[in-house]
């Protein structure tokens, strides 16, 4: 791969990674804690996660360009730590990619397809999500940007269509909550910021390597008042205690919108769009999986049969693995577990070790110099 | 003149041999012919010289030789040249007549010096091998054999050709009128007279076994990225073929995906639309034989641009490019789109339309897929049928394709009312897109959208459509992405994309990216000011300057 990822293309990454998927859980889960205290809550995540975004731009502007991660990292933390690294997080894509797409085809089957397997949907995505990875990560850069750009104008759209039905009321009472509640409630959101972590692989085909800690903090901040923008909207709009009870408040927001007698279910319109946002985050973490396996085993990955064959792994797993559908505050807590495990600690621990190994190589350089 | 025609011409060495046999007699005998390629020197003869051109041609009635002065079996000087390619008149007031006089009162003609004396033409070009005079003879060249002297090639290019005409599938109703033609020279004069600059470069190739065909490469030196004019140059120079009849055949071997549906490459037969482009760093390739010219590299939004744009308002324009692109996702989408709400995604119609919809729909046999096929079938086997039959009998092709197959369908109750209206402004929609090119890559997706849309509903389309964009993002047109300015997105780009904005407001060239210069139009015009101030002053004693050419 060539370097040639823009800063705005690498803000665009960061903002697909978190966005399509946290606009469905995270309000909800946040009103769970603090009702409609939850924009303290997600202020507070934003600013964490931006302090934390930034720490892992700076790990990631390190990278050499041109050199994948995980190559890097065998350069910088010796082989077997690079092995495990590179291990440990391509099966973390590979797992955030299998779950997403479960979701998703879980989502697509109740509000759209009823009838149509879920397996089937999930073979026709797996085929793009195949796609999608034999072109590589420039092409799917650059759909970022474009589905980034397209975000703001919608979002401002269904809040213009949406101002009637809003009642500032339902914020009242402010800060009724201890901090420990707002703390607790912007942990959620936090998990999902840290899918900035897909940087670290970005930076090496970044033009410059530096523009990486931007494009986290940026994409942090830009996918963080999104949310937020959502949050306050559903809060509004519903209230704290019917956005509780609701699975998708975003798209019941949508569902609001009537133009004229005309369009009666615009929201499915808004539907197709995050449908294209959540393909983009599935082929990124899926080339995410894609890339460290190619870099970690040396085999190439990103052509055939070899990618045919993870393709075909993801559709199995995905179609397979869950035979009811999941418990959600199950899932949710397991995920926010792995999204802290692989996105902060595991980067945290590559970046002490790689600070430790250079020590003994420097030690032991001295070492024989004396 | 000479000197261009000259320029014109390739060099014999850049034709391939890739096979042999098929060698004539003569050819074979003499060890002159390897592959298809004619090799070896002429001989100093005049008779040998003229007896090996006519087996050559097998003696063919169009191919006059005459021997003139001496004897029969030895004449001292040879004419040949082929009747319907020369300007006959031409021919027998600058070379015969003078030629003839001299041999009649003072005998033969002795070297280049005495025929440029002779002849009331600018410049001779000598000829020492067999391969170079039959590349000449075969271009409208009348050959002067001279004893003990090798060949000299005349430039007498003629026979018949088209006239400059209006252009037949980008019409305009404001701009110039003049279309190429199939001639290479009259097209390379199109452009000239357009950019009289001398930073116009002009590179000539030879391509086709059989037929020989000159290509001309032609750019702007100085805008145009060196990187893309190198690759052009490579892969013009590496097509292999026994014939080029049109420019069509050098597009498909020189662009960069041939899986696509998309064209990388433009075609034009405007030369004003040519001039733009190479004033915005695209390498023009001109095809003799073919009245459309080969743009290169060119990105998705270059195909939605049309030469009017820039010959009427702004505002104008700018809101009937919105509408082109609009009328490029009707075209693609309409009837997928109206197959999934109506078979999937009922829901999202307001009760009257969906009542309105499903009472015209009760009668109808098929499901909204197969109605659909077989209305967008129907409709493209009358275009074909229109561009194909005769131009008297196209009206009858209207009248059936309307009233029989249209309304009579209907009245059957083999489709609906609706579905007519949804193919016809479809099709209506895809005749808006400019590039013909597009056109016909937008009709073969809207199949595929259809087939997935009926199988999928709206979430079938989003993923042809996301396979659709994804690849259009990796398309690349002789190393520019497809979709730029869009992605990679190039800001400055953008004044001339969705919308054209004023030309005083565009104060940068629309340029391509990597190209050398993106400077301003004023430099340009200024630039173009001042060649044209020295073109016509020097008009009267200068023929046209036509490149510094590295390839001849």
């Amino acid at each position: 791969m060539s370097q040639s990822i823009t800063k705005l293309q690498g803000t665009a990454i960061v903002l697909m990674a978190i966005s399509p998927t946290a606009m469905l859980v995270v309000p909800k889960n946040v009103m769970n804690v603090v009702e409609q205290d939850a924009w303290m809550s997600l202020v507070l995540s934003i600013a964490v996660a931006a302090v934390a975004a930034w720490g892992l731009g700076s790990f990631a502007s390190q990278a050499i360009g041109g050199v994948p991660y995980q190559r890097w990292l065998r350069g910088k933390a010796g082989r077997w730590v690079a092995t495990l690294g590179g291990g440990l997080l391509a099966a973390y894509y590979y797992s955030i990619a299998s779950v997403a797409l479960h979701e998703f085809i879980s989502f697509v089957s109740a509000e759209v397809l009823e009838y149509t397997p879920k397996t089937v949907l999930k073979g026709v995505v797996v085929l793009v999500l195949m796609f999608m990875a034999a072109q590589g990560i420039e092409a799917t850069a650059r759909i970022c940007v474009l589905a980034m750009l397209a975000m703001a104008p919608l979002m401002l759209l269904a809040f213009v269509l949406l101002l009637g039905e809003m009642d500032w009321h339902q914020l009242l009472p402010i800060a009724d909550h201890s901090w420990h509640s707002v703390a607790l409630g912007g942990i959620v959101p936090f998990g999902w910021f840290s899918e900035s972590a897909i940087i670290l692989l970005i930076a090496p085909y970044m033009i410059r390597q530096k523009d990486a800690v931007g494009s986290a903090v940026n994409g942090v901040l830009i996918s963080g008042s999104m949310l937020l923008f959502t949050v306050l909207q559903s809060l509004l709009v519903f209230g704290p205690r019917l956005v509780r009870s609701m699975d998708y408040a975003p798209f019941e927001l949508f569902a609001l919108i009537e133009v004229g007698n005309f369009f009666e279910r615009v929201e499915v319109l808004f539907i197709v769009f995050w449908m294209a946002t959540v393909f983009l985050k599935l082929g990124l973490f899926f080339q995410g999986a894609v890339h460290l396996l190619e870099t970690t085993l040396r085999m190439p990955f990103r052509r055939m049969p070899l990618l045919a064959g993870i393709g075909l792994l993801l559709w199995l797993d995905s179609s397979t693995s869950w035979p009811r559908d999941m418990n959600e505050t199950l899932t949710t807590s397991v995920t926010t577990a792995l999204l802290f495990g692989c996105n902060l600690l595991l980067p945290l621990l590559l970046a002490a070790l790689c600070r430790l190994h250079g020590r003994v190589e420097r030690s032991g350089g001295d070492g024989a110099n004396e | 003149m000479m000197r261009w025609f000259g320029q014109l011409l390739p060099p014999f060495r850049r034709t391939r041999s890739s096979h042999s046999g098929g060698g004539s007699t003569a050819g074979t005998r003499r060890g002159l012919r390897r592959g298809d390629e004619l090799t070896g020197s002429l001989s100093r003869r005049v008779a040998d010289n003229l007896s090996l051109i006519r087996e050559l041609f097998g003696d063919s009635v169009d191919l006059i030789s005459r021997g003139l002065g001496g004897s029969a079996g030895q004449p001292w000087l040879g004419i040949v040249y082929l009747e319907p390619l020369v300007d006959a008149d031409l021919v027998n007031r600058c070379v015969l007549m003078p030629l003839v006089d001299k041999v009649k009162e003072n005998g033969p003609v002795e070297g280049i010096g005495q025929l440029h004396d002779l002849l009331p033409i600018g410049r001779l070009a000598e000829l020492d091998q067999i391969g170079d005079l039959m590349t000449h003879l075969l271009s409208g060249y009348t050959i002067i054999l001279l004893e003990g002297a090798a060949a000299f090639a005349v430039s007498t290019i003629g026979g018949e050709k088209r006239s400059v005409d209006e252009p037949t599938s980008q019409t305009v109703t404001r701009g110039p009128k003049e279309s190429f033609t199939e001639s290479l020279l009259t097209n390379m004069t199109l452009l000239r007279r357009r950019l009289k600059s001398p930073d116009l470069r002009v590179e000539g190739f030879t391509i086709g076994r059989r037929t020989r065909t000159f290509v001309n490469m032609v750019y702007m030196e100085g805008i145009a990225a060196p990187g893309p004019v190198k690759e052009i140059r490579r892969r013009l120079g590496r097509i292999d073929v026994d014939s080029i009849l049109d420019s069509g055949y050098i597009e498909e071997f020189i662009q960069e995906e041939r899986w696509t549906p998309f064209p990388t490459i433009q075609n034009t037969e405007r030369p004003d639309a040519a001039s733009a482009g190479l004033l915005e760093g695209q390498i023009a390739v001109v095809v003799d034989g073919s009245p459309f010219v080969l743009l290169a590299p060119s990105t998705f939004v270059k195909f939605f641009q049309s030469s009017e744009d820039y010959y009427q308002r702004y505002d104008i324009s700018s809101f009937l490019r919105m509408i082109r692109y609009i009328c490029f996702f009707v075209s693609i989408l309409l009837p997928s789109l109206y197959i999934a709400v109506t078979t999937f995604h009922q829901e999202m119609l307001p009760t009257p339309l969906l009542i309105s919809l499903a009472s015209q729909r009760e009668g109808v046999p098929f499901p909204a897929l197969v109605e659909a096929l077989l209305m967008e079938l129907t409709f493209e086997v009358l275009r074909e049928a229109g561009v194909r039959m005769p131009r008297v009998v196209g009206p009858a092709i209207s009248i059936v394709g309307a009233l029989v197959l249209g309304q009579a369908a209907v009245q059957a109750g083999l489709v609906s009312a609706a579905m007519i209206i949804v193919v016809s402004f479809t099709a209506i929609a895809n005749f808006v897109i400019p590039s013909v090119n597009m056109a016909a890559g937008a009709r073969l997706i809207r199949f595929v959208l259809m087939l997935v849309g009926g199988t999928l509903g709206l979430f079938g389309i989003m993923c042809g459509l996301m396979v659709m964009v994804v690849h259009l993002v990796s398309l690349k047109s002789f190393g520019i992405p497809y979709m730029t300015p869009l992605a990679p997105l190039v800001w400055n780009n953008l004044k001339d994309v969705w919308i054209r904005v004023p030309w005083p407001l565009m104060k940068t060239r629309p340029t391509l990216p990597r190209t050398e210069a993106a400077g301003g139009q004023g430099d340009v015009r200024r630039q173009a000011e001042g060649s044209e101030a020295d073109s016509h002053a020097n008009s009267a004693s200068r023929e046209p300057e036509t490149n510094s050419n590295s390839e001849r």
